[in-house]
């Protein structure tokens, strides 16, 4: 993982906000949803990239935060008249307790483990959520209003990318942190960083909290967007989207969960419009990913550059 | 009061004889080739919907259940061999999350191409003649076909452990579970072994399909419950331990169905509390080995 941005990254990076902030003076307004979306599965995917990328944590239930994201807003709103824009303050910290709860238990185990008792563990706050009717309105879901000023296309994508930008740019700076380099040692060997004398499981359980709160920010800006919180939020299928996207992207390269996520926003907007069997498509795409393109779409253009500059030397 | 209990905890048998089919090949393909298989509740819903199929044609009679039985387990035991030697195989190697996304791809193929196949509609497979009717217990209807679950699961129980124990493909298998390495340095032939137990463990997934599909409706949604029902059993048993998945199988079918008559909305939540007790007291599942 690259730890120190040279100039020319700096100027790329400037470059591209520049773009993003300017976009909706030119693109249309289906444009524009298709970007927000693209905003909030960036930022889904990037926290998600925290546990499977730097710490090497094969989370299978990061859904259950993002899900739990979009109903502290929606419930906040529904139950008590708190405006979105506060209620997005409170979903990372509502996330970040379920992540705790949770976490406590799953970082016991590790590996496939570790996947299956994060999905088990999804899929119960899934079926509390559909069961609880009273608090969540089960899979009637519940009704989310942005205040006026957020509800033109446009202004909800300057919120959103604003919201995006600083969330991403906080993760920058915890994976490049001492924290972020504690973790980096225990994916590369976790026998020996507890040999060092790191406290392995805290520090696993830390970055399980910090990737669910992170995760809840990206739910609680998909609430408004689509007006509702739906149960589905926190289904396992949504749990398997940052794992598709963070490995189509490229797991070791800390954008490369973005391009994954702009990868998927756009294959996905592709295959539901023209297919009626779009997971039959999606998976067969993520099988071909999976066998042909082992370091995601980072990794082929790495390589490719890597083999070029070795031809031309 | 104790005859409700009773009632619910024959019920919650039969629901785990079914569950431990199911889980017992889980256990087996994670226990050798170190994969969680989240196909593996789609194995088992693709049974359910042949054993449709297969009573339609034939006549919803005993006659076509015994058939279903016989032939939706093994035609998805192929489907399985197919999916490990044409996909699995060629990435055994790779970081464990390629593994398991593929095998995530799988159900989603799965799941589509059922639809296309049979619809959204849901279907019902009859029980077969002469155990459609009930039993009375201290004056209560219990479906008699519920006897039947219990006892097939006491049977294959039984029949998967002389396989382990007695045959030469059954040994290889137990001796994978406990030094997978050891076993390819022995010189057997590892991937053919693998292609065996993945088959086996679909084959067995299949089954339970067979077996649940005259209880509940078969339908789309089935792969996901039972697979995370699966999970749980096999955390608790112990990964590779086929007695420990019995016991956490039936542990948790009679959890689930207890639980209904305290709260019956959230009885899943029984589940999760015995798994978190089994995490905090024995990470390794109940009849796991520590590693």
């Amino acid at each position: 993982m690259v730890t120190n941005m040279n100039a020319r990254n700096w100027g790329i990076v400037i470059l591209c906000l520049i773009v993003a902030y300017a976009m909706p003076l030119v693109i249309k307004d289906a444009y524009l949803f298709i970007s927000i979306d693209f905003l909030i599965m960036a930022l889904f995917a990037v926290s998600y990239n925290l546990l499977l990328g730097q710490a090497g944590m094969l989370s299978f239930g990061h859904a259950a935060y993002y899900g739990i994201g979009a109903y502290t807003v929606a419930i906040l709103y529904a139950k008590l008249g708190v405006p979105v824009y506060v209620g997005i303050f409170a979903a990372p910290v509502i996330s970040g307790l379920v992540a705790l709860a949770v976490g406590w238990f799953a970082v016991r185990v590790t590996g496939m483990y570790f996947a299956m008792l994060t999905l088990a563990f999804g899929q119960l706050l899934h079926t509390i959520v559909m069961g609880w009717y009273g608090f969540t309105g089960g899979d009637d879901g519940l009704p989310v209003m942005p205040p006026d000023w957020l509800l033109s296309a446009q202004h909800y994508y300057l919120f959103v990318l604003t919201v995006v930008v600083i969330s991403i740019a906080v993760l920058r700076l915890v994976s490049i942190s001492a924290f972020g380099v504690a973790l980096n040692a225990i994916r590369e060997n976790r026998q020996r960083a507890v040999f060092v004398g790191l406290n392995v499981k805290g520090y696993e359980l830390a970055a399980f909290v910090i990737a669910g709160s992170f995760a809840g920010i990206a739910g609680s800006l998909r609430a408004p967007f689509q007006q509702m919180a739906f149960p589905s939020l926190l289904h396992w299928g949504q749990s398997a989207e940052p794992v598709l996207m963070a490995l189509a992207g490229g797991i070791h390269s800390f954008l490369g969960p973005v391009v994954g996520a702009a990868l998927f926003v756009f294959a996905n907007f592709i295959i539901t419009s023209f297919s009626d069997y779009p997971l039959l498509i999606f998976g067969i795409i993520v099988l071909l990913v999976v066998m042909f393109l082992p370091g995601g779409v980072a990794g082929a253009v790495e390589g490719w550059m890597v083999r070029r500059k070795a031809r031309s030397a | 009061m104790f005859d409700q209990i009773l009632i619910q905890a024959l019920s919650g048998l039969s629901r785990g004889m079914v569950l431990f089919v199911v889980a017992s090949g889980l256990t087996l393909v994670f226990g050798t080739m170190r994969i969680a298989n989240f196909a593996h509740g789609s194995f088992y819903m693709l049974a359910a919907f042949i054993t449709y199929s297969i009573s339609t044609m034939i006549g919803h009679s005993t006659f076509g259940f015994l058939a279903a039985l016989l032939i939706a387990p093994l035609v998805v035991a192929a489907f399985g061999a197919l999916i490990e030697a044409s996909l699995l195989r060629h990435i055994s190697k790779r970081p464990h999350q390629y593994q398991l996304i593929l095998t995530y791809a799988v159900t989603l193929v799965v799941a589509d191409g059922i639809k296309a196949i049979w619809g959204r509609a849901y279907h019902t497979v009859d029980r077969p003649s002469g155990l459609s009717g009930a039993v009375f217990i201290f004056d209560m209807p219990f479906p008699s076909y519920n006897f039947v679950l219990i006892f097939a699961g006491l049977v294959i129980a039984v029949l998967l452990h002389l396989m382990l124990t007695r045959t030469r493909f059954g040994k290889t298998v137990r001796a994978a579970v406990m030094d997978g390495e050891m076993v390819g340095a022995l010189g057997i032939n590892v991937p053919r072994l693998f292609t065996g137990v993945f088959a086996l463990g679909a084959g067995l997934a299949g089954l339970g399909g067979v077996l649940a599909a005259p209880v509940g409706s078969i339908s789309l949604g089935l792969d996901t419950s039972i697979i995370i029902e699966s999970f749980a059993v096999i955390i608790i048993g112990g990964v590779g331990s086929v007695p420990g998945a019995l016991i956490g199988a039936l542990l948790i079918g009679l959890l689930q169905s207890i639980g209904i008559l305290f709260a019956p909305k959230m009885a899943i939540a029984f589940i999760f509390v015995a798994l978190c007790i089994v995490l905090v007291v024995r990470p390794q599942g109940l009849l796991g080995r520590a590693t």
